[in-house]
């Protein structure tokens, strides 16, 4: 969780306060239906498309697997589809060592080919839904509720949806879902991946109250509020002693979403990455709507190249 | 006891009471308005950034901006798409539309007019928000329109996706046609009933009375109506925003969507604000070939 205020200097700039996983949710029953195991564990990503075509054969009516692929939905195809499968590939999006950005590498094809095969094979949902920026709400407060959609590769967050208060309360998500972490490409260590994003309090160096921030940031973080924030509004944890705590393990989905993050990579912490992260949303969007994952992939080089300079890119 | 002819009373008063009367106005402009264009001006020479080291230490980097502008393909597609929803929704749409309608609805009884008036003038008054939700509901894939289509035996479309640009023209007309309807029955009601009913009488058809006779004298109100609704046009972005977002890909997007990504999504407002420019660039030349044309 360090790793992630950390900056490129070494440096901590923060304390975070929650963090969030991402994993593949997936409606147990539908699984059941089509012979698939209740207890879904893909090593790979080809398992992970071996079971959506199950699904797209042995029930036809159902959506086998939504990933965040349009440009309106932003950080979350970024992050949520992109990221975890590139990072998933053991190719990261900036070289630490070098401080540059990764524009070419044959993780970029492999991630933008598993979109390619999604959508060539119809696994994924029709595009005039996932393109549009309300495509993670369909996907989180509708098809997975109303079990129309068999897979989703979406965050740890979604549950709170399903809550009481949430905006598409679903009591039996508990026994119905599932939340399986996401493989690497080929299974290689670690053996899975996740994202981590979240929040973070710090304080600016032109502040004048320096001592006092810092004094509300120890009391505001404490255990107790600390816990009480992440159980309300369905985050995940960055305390040790929280992630132990009954009250915070008591929530379904807590236990193994913490658990993921043990894998946890993070954005770089850079500041074109919001830039960046754009034109990541463009080069999925064109290939899920056709363009070759070469062609997209020369367009980001392109891209980023004239966003970040010639001198802050390599090929790998 | 000084004068008070009309004369007298401009040369022997102080003659600045007229600027103090404007004083208000002066400074209201100047605040609001000349004040920003003009920071909008200096900025967009700078790397001004909502984060990163830019938004520490502002640095002037001269036509950096505008060199990157030049160069960044997207600028091309929002300018072409910017031109192509102006003429689509604004020049044609709403101009023709408003015109139909006022034209319709000349000499007819005052209910009938009211209760038309009435409808039009909803979708003009409805907030722009308001009516992009309303209208995504309608061209949605499980929208009001697909459903009257499918229930006539048609096949679905799906508006928003396949033809984004059309819906939003659609969407703007529907959102904007009361306004120049307005402009053009006040025109209309101008035009001498004497002249129109000689030409009749002569002989003239409906067509020739409205080529020949109608057009010519709302000819001014239609070419102000036509630089007015340029200029609102030109600055539509709730509506485009909330419908498609500026998609699929960037086939609605227009300047103000493009600049609005820049200076809010990359955080980019130096780069933002030189885009601003161009647009303000492009209004003026529009509002120079109206006027013009109004001579």
């Amino acid at each position: 969780m360090k790793k992630g205020v950390t900056a490129s200097d070494g440096k901590v700039y923060g304390v975070p306060y929650n963090t969030d996983s991402r994993g593949l949710w997936y409606n147990k029953e539908i699984f059941k239906q089509v012979g698939l195991p209740e207890e879904w564990t893909p090593k790979n990503w080809e398992e992970v498309l071996d079971a959506a075509r199950t699904i797209k054969e042995k029930a036809p009516d159902i959506v086998p697997i939504w990933m965040n692929m349009g440009k309106a939905t932003g950080e979350a195809t970024s992050m949520q589809t992109y990221e975890m499968l590139l990072y998933g590939t053991g190719e990261r999006l900036y070289d630490d060592a070098s401080g540059k950005w990764i524009i070419e590498s044959q993780g970029i094809l492999d991630a933008l080919g598993f979109i390619e095969t999604v959508n060539k094979e119809k696994l994924g949902p029709p595009l005039s839904k996932v393109l549009n920026g309300q495509a993670g709400n369909t996907a989180s407060r509708e098809y997975l509720p109303q079990g129309k959609l068999a897979i989703s590769l979406d965050g740890s967050w979604i549950t709170g949806n399903y809550l009481e208060t949430g905006a598409s309360p679903w009591p039996e998500y508990k026994d119905v879902l599932g939340f399986a972490p996401m493989p690497t490409s080929q299974g290689q260590a670690p053996g899975s991946i996740t994202l981590a994003g979240g929040w973070a309090l710090s304080i600016p160096s032109n502040a004048k109250h320096k001592d006092e921030a810092w004094e509300f940031i120890k009391y505001a973080l404490n255990k107790e509020n600390s816990k009480k924030l992440v159980t309300s509004s369905g985050n995940i944890t960055v305390r040790a002693d929280v992630a132990k705590d009954p009250e915070y393990t008591q929530m379904p989905f807590n236990e193994i979403a913490t658990e993921y993050l043990q894998n946890a990579e993070f954005r770089p912490a850079q500041e074109k990455y919001p830039e960046v992260s754009t034109q990541i949303q463009t080069m999925v969007e064109s290939v899920a709507t056709g363009t070759s994952p070469a062609e997209a992939a020369q367009k980001y080089a392109q891209d980023v190249t004239r966003i970040v300079g010639e001198d802050a890119v390599i090929r790998k | 006891m000084s004068s008070m002819t009309a004369e007298g009373y401009s040369r022997n008063r102080n003659s600045y009471t007229w600027l103090y009367f404007l004083l208000p106005s002066i400074v209201i402009m100047l605040v609001f308005f000349i004040t920003p264009v003009f920071l909008t001006f200096f900025y967009s020479f700078t790397n001004l950034a909502l984060t990163g080291e830019s938004a520490r230490e502002l640095k002037f980097v001269g036509f950096d901006n505008y060199i990157h502008m030049f160069k960044d393909p997207t600028v091309k597609i929002s300018i072409w798409n910017t031109l192509v929803f102006l003429f689509g929704s604004a020049v044609i749409g709403q101009q023709l539309l408003g015109l139909f309608i006022a034209l319709l609805m000349k000499r007819k009884n005052r209910p009938f007019r009211r209760v038309i008036g009435t409808i039009v003038l909803a979708g003009w008054v409805t907030p722009e928000i308001v009516c992009a939700l309303c209208l995504y509901s309608f061209f949605g894939d499980e929208g009001t329109l697909n459903s009257i289509i499918t229930s006539l035996g048609l096949p679905a479309v799906t508006w928003l996706y396949t033809v984004p640009m059309l819906t939003i023209i659609l969407a703007n007309i529907w959102h904007g046609t009361a306004f120049s309807m307005l402009v053009f029955q006040a025109a209309l009601d101008d035009v001498p009933s004497e002249v129109e009913e000689a030409a009749v009488v002569d002989g003239a058809s409906k067509w020739q009375v409205l080529i020949r006779i109608i057009i010519p004298y709302i000819k001014d109100s239609f070419m102000t109506n036509m630089m007015l609704i340029t200029l609102q046009t030109l600055g539509v972005f709730g509506l485009i925003y909330a419908m498609t977002g500026g998609g699929p890909g960037t086939s609605t997007t227009t300047l103000p969507i493009f600049m609005y990504n820049q200076a809010f999504v990359n955080y980019q407002l130096g780069y933002g604000t030189a885009i601003s420019l161009l647009l303000l660039l492009i209004g003026i030349v529009l509002s120079l070939f109206y006027t013009r044309s109004l001579k």
